[in-house]
């Protein structure tokens, strides 16, 4: 035998076994197995909150779905408006497919808003899948309305909200009263629950609710005569144009509850500031990400995975209201979302900076 | 409703809803005792179990696990002076002097019928609260949890200390403490240091453990002996039951307290078994035994804690709002088997609301139950030296406090506040005090706050807010007219004004941070900074009023070291700082090694030098805890600190 191979020959030698591992490799990625893995899926956020029962709610489904039924595990990683548990997360999470992390509205507001301590890349993070949630807005009967068309009526009268402050969640809601001409006394430092005690109370008289708050204890003050519902924030559709909220279609939303307080189409940074925040807070909701550099095919086995969940029948009898009523974006089709949640136009963002400033002083970045 | 009622409890006597909720009642217990887990941990660990589940399976045994942590929490808190959970810090005022004189099985029997009966009465008041109290909640506005927390904030005068005068600066200092973090009226950061971790304030898990674990375990390892003073238990459980039979009004005037406070949202247990504690001095002729293990000290917050759960299932069935933390979680989990709590609970489902009641009542007969039978069997574990079980409690304390937000600065945290808690044990300030003052201090700057943006100062003319006032007005009288047991004075003993450099180098400290709360929180809004300005202002008047005090030369009760208390034989060999040492060694040891190694040298370490085990005892007791606390891990899914060699090298489970 000839032990000695020339240059030549080793490169040729190489070049066809690269060739042949080539296929191989993209067949072994194609066919991604989980079996026997422990899928560690990060919550920055306490449990028993919004995140929380949602990833809880997909993550039978999860392991149903995902090639080799991993175990998934859901890790909290609480506090300061999900900085830490999003930091942690962007410096510790493998690209391997066994970590993802689920985001909030109030994920996408710190990365927007706070960029001085937020150390992740939310734009560069993979989608797995984004699932928007309106918010309706209602207020108290006393102030002598019966519904949407009356909302001109609220001007000048001594209106009284509550939230945590202006520039987290409640953001959506707090810059539409601004762009409707209202200026309503705020009560900050308060969770929804006892801010809905609290108008119940008539303490407060003007309130939101995301939907699955507003269909649940909140429609039972509406029924009760206790609450007149006003607008939605409406959603936006595959076209980018605000439409209303598929759960409340009898309800105005943000720019029709315009049009009926000033008769004309609303425009100009103030609109572009909403709108964008709107975004970030209605249709960037919830979501699943992936670390960015995970592969392709483990990103096209997660996305697959989610986009048969949501074909699953059972997963529409028994967790259908996690999502409910909106259309879910799955991978490519959640990226204009995200670049237009993340990046603002430059007037947009200084009105903001401005109304924030002035009306609230509060500083953003 | 009688028939929906007796419907619901055949429907839990069958084997199988029996089971469930045993296992709810057993994993509640096992949590219970953890230092750091309590509810929360554990219901996040069912949560996955719980999804699709059969609610009238499932509910039994969500319920048995809350309905028990607040039971077997005294364990720990009796036995080691360490709360399980923080709805036992008051149960640690007597019950753990309790156990030092060899009667931990009387404490625990006292405390855990004193839970059974607790959590029975919760279980009442909530039946009967899903008629009636939904006007009640209604009416508590503003203004009237404005009143009702500086109501619980005049419980302090019971437990202030031997010097009024420490113990009210103790309060603000607790004040101060827990303004740390965003304002509640301008989201404006005070006293962070720009610091994320301090962002939303600093953890209670971390503040309890701190103020009583850590003062604890240095205490006794000094005195280099069993936590029991005496080598034999004394009286048992039985005589601990009749003592709460014997108290019964003062059971159910706790547990009522128990129940008010924790159907309000935003107070929860860690303040209930304060005021409990309190009510229990308050209402007691003699008082001379109190914090020196005076049975109804433990009776009193034991009942309170657990009728805390009827309390906190009212708001959150009734509105579907949260009562507390682990209540929060439950109503997620409520959300997840398709319950939707609130307003229709009670038409839509009440079949599923009395299944939640009798399980309450019935958990909590299990509960005690299992705790009692065990009770004296576990006592023993005061018998034995205490360098013995030092390291594993330090493990202990280090791994509960890392539960609190799993992050680095949870153990640095709780290293610096266990130093300070330290110093006010040695010289006489009010831990209590300080805790009440820090529980409440976000509470009350957002009442005043929110009270005052909606009603002006009107809201002192609503009815509600009358009544509560005059109760407040009870409160203070009652505190003013006590007469606090204290040690005469005299020129050598505790009191007296010699060796003063360290206390005035402590009084020292509590001025520096007085300065720089001011300095820091100047420049906020003027809604951010009013709250922490006043509290910081009223404290330095006291400060140098204690400081005037300070300046004289005669014995008063404003002096006091506990290095004095150590007389002749009984003094130690070392001093605060010896035993600081090996407290930080373990931060050392986990920073360096990560937790499964660090604790793996440590406790081999303190085994060999601190206690004097063999070698290779001390490594196989070491290696057990190593694998008690990996596959402990493991189970629970839970995160261990990391260190330098983590952070350099890849490590296989379950180093990592």
């Amino acid at each position: 035998m000839n032990r000695h191979f020339s240059f030549k020959k080793i490169v040729t030698l190489g070049a066809l076994a690269c060739a042949a591992l080539l296929p191989a490799t993209q067949a072994a990625a194609q066919k991604v197995n989980f079996a026997g893995k422990r899928i560690l899926v990060t919550v920055p956020f306490a449990p028993g909150g919004g995140s929380d029962v949602y990833i809880r709610a997909l993550q039978p489904f999860l392991e149903k779905h995902l090639p080799g039924n991993p175990s998934i595990i859901v890790l909290n990683v609480p506090g300061s408006r999900s900085i830490p548990g999003a930091n942690r997360f962007q410096e510790r999470a493998v690209p391997d497919g066994t970590h993802a992390i689920v985001i909030s509205a109030t994920t996408v507001g710190s990365f927007v808003f706070e960029r001085s301590r937020v150390k992740f890349e939310l734009d560069k993070w993979i989608p797995v899948v984004l699932s928007p949630q309106g918010a309706v807005v209602y207020a108290n009967p006393g102030l002598g309305l019966k519904g949407p068309k009356d909302i001109a009526r609220l001007k000048g009268q001594g209106l009284v909200f509550g939230g945590q402050n202006a520039n987290s969640g409640e953001a959506r809601t707090v810059i539409s009263f601004e762009l409707l001409g209202l200026k309503p006394k705020y009560v900050w430092g308060m969770n929804r629950g006892p801010v809905r005690l609290a108008f119940e109370r008539n303490e407060l008289n003007i309130n939101y609710d995301s939907m699955p708050g507003y269909q649940g204890a909140a429609s039972k003050l509406v029924k009760a005569g206790k609450a007149v519902p006003l607008y939605s924030m409406g959603i936006t559709d595959s076209k980018g144009t605000l439409v209303r909220d598929p759960n409340t279609p009898d309800l105005p939303h943000v720019g029709e509850a315009y049009e009926l307080m000033f008769g004309k189409k609303p425009s100009g940074p103030a609109f572009d500031a909403w709108q964008s925040v709107n975004k970030m807070m209605t249709m960037l909701n919830k979501g699943i990400f992936l670390p960015a550099g995970t592969p392709k095919p483990i990103v096209d086995a997660w996305r697959t995975a989610m986009a048969n969940i949501l074909k699953d029948p059972e997963f529409e009898k028994q967790a259908g209201n996690i999502i409910e009523g909106y259309p879910q974006f799955i991978g490519e089709a959640a990226m204009p979302i995200i670049k237009d949640a993340t990046s603002f136009k430059p007037e947009a963002k200084a009105w903001l900076r401005n109304y924030f400033k002035t009306d609230h002083n509060v500083t953003i970045d | 409703m009688q028939a929906d009622l007796l419907q619901a409890l055949s429907t839990l006597a069958s084997v199988q809803h029996l089971l469930f909720l045993l296992g709810g009642v057993l994993l509640g217990l096992t949590v219970g005792i953890l230092p750091g887990l309590g509810g929360i941990a554990a219901l996040s660990l069912l949560l996955p179990f719980v999804y699709g589940g059969d609610p009238t399976l499932v509910l039994p045994m969500m319920i048995g696990l809350l309905a028990v942590t607040n039971t077997s929490d005294t364990f720990p808190a009796v036995l080691v002076g360490i709360p399980g959970t923080s709805s036992a810090q008051a149960t640690i005022m007597d019950g753990h002097p309790l156990a030092r004189k060899g009667e931990a099985a009387r404490a625990l029997g006292a405390a855990f019928s004193a839970s059974l009966l607790g959590g029975l009465f919760g279980a009442l008041m909530l039946t009967l609260a899903i008629q009636f109290a939904r006007p009640l909640i209604l009416a508590v506005g503003f203004g009237e949890q404005l009143m009702l927390v500086v109501l619980a904030l005049t419980m302090v005068g019971m437990l202030t200390g031997t010097s009024a005068i420490k113990g009210l600066i103790m309060c603000g200092m607790g004040l101060i403490f827990g303004s740390i973090g965003a304002a509640p009226a301008t989201a404006e950061e005070r006293l962070t240091f720009d610091m994320l971790y301090l962002s939303d304030g600093l953890p209670l898990v971390i503040v309890g453990l701190a103020m009583f674990a850590i003062p604890e375990i240095v205490e006794v390892m000094r005195k280099r002996t069993s936590i029991s003073a005496i080598p034999e238990l004394g009286a048992g459980t039985l005589q601990g039951f009749r003592e709460t039979l014997k108290h019964k009004w003062l059971v159910v005037r706790c547990s009522a307290l128990g129940v008010f406070i924790g159907a309000l949202p935003g107070l929860g247990g860690a303040v209930t078994n304060w005021v409990a504690y309190a009510h229990a001095m308050q209402s007691a002729k003699d008082r001379s035994q109190f914090g020196k293990g005076d049975i109804r000290g433990v009776i009193g917050p034991e009942a309170s804690n657990n009728a805390d759960n009827g309390g906190a299932l009212i708001p959150t069935l009734m509105f579907g709002i949260p009562g507390s933390g682990s209540m929060a979680l439950f109503l997620g989990a409520l959300i997840l088997i398709g319950v939707e709590p609130g307003i229709g609970m009670m038409e839509r489902h009440l079949d599923l609301t009395f299944i939640i009641i009798w399980s309450l009542a019935i958990a909590n007969v299990i509960g005690a139950g299992i705790c009692l039978f065990l009770a004296r069997p576990i006592s023993r574990l005061t018998l034995v030296p205490f360098m013995l079980v030092a390291p594993f409690m330090i493990v202990i304390v280090y791994f509960a406090a890392f539960q609190a937000t799993r992050d680095w600065d949870d153990l640095i945290a709780l290293f610096v506040l266990g130093v300070f808690g330290m110093y006010m044990k040695r010289f006489g300030w009010s831990r209590p005090a300080f805790l009440i003052g820090f529980v409440l201090s976000m509470r009350l700057d957002a009442s005043v706050y929110q009270s005052i943006q909606v009603y002006g100062a009107s809201f002192l003319q609503r009815g509600g807010v009358l009544m509560i006032l005059a109760l407040i007005a009870v409160s203070i009288f009652l505190a003013l007219r006590m007469k606090v047991q204290r040690d005469p004075l005299t020129a050598t003993g505790p009191h007296a004004p010699v060796h003063k450099g360290p206390q005035a180098a402590f009084l020292g400290l509590l001025i520096a941070i007085c300065l720089y709360t001011i300095y820091d929180t100047w420049n906020l809004q003027f809604l951010g900074k009013v709250f922490p300005v006043t509290v910081t202002l009223i404290t330095l008047a006291l400060l140098i009023a204690a400081v005037l005090l300070f300046s004289r030369k005669r014995p008063d009760y404003v002096f006091f070291d506990s290095e004095r208390d150590w007389t002749g034989k009984n003094r130690p060999a070392h001093g605060d700082l010896h035993f600081q040492g090996w407290i930080l060694a373990l931060l050392a040891a986990i920073g360096l090694l990560g937790f499964i190694l660090g604790i793996l040298i440590y406790i081999t370490a303190f085994l060999r030098l601190k206690a004097g085990v063999r070698w290779h005892r001390a490594i196989a007791s070491a290696l057990a805890a190593v694998a008690v606390m990996s596959l402990f891990g493991h189970l629970f899914v839970l995160q261990y600190p990391t260190g330098l060699l983590q952070h350099y090298f890849e490590m296989p489970w379950p180093l990592d």
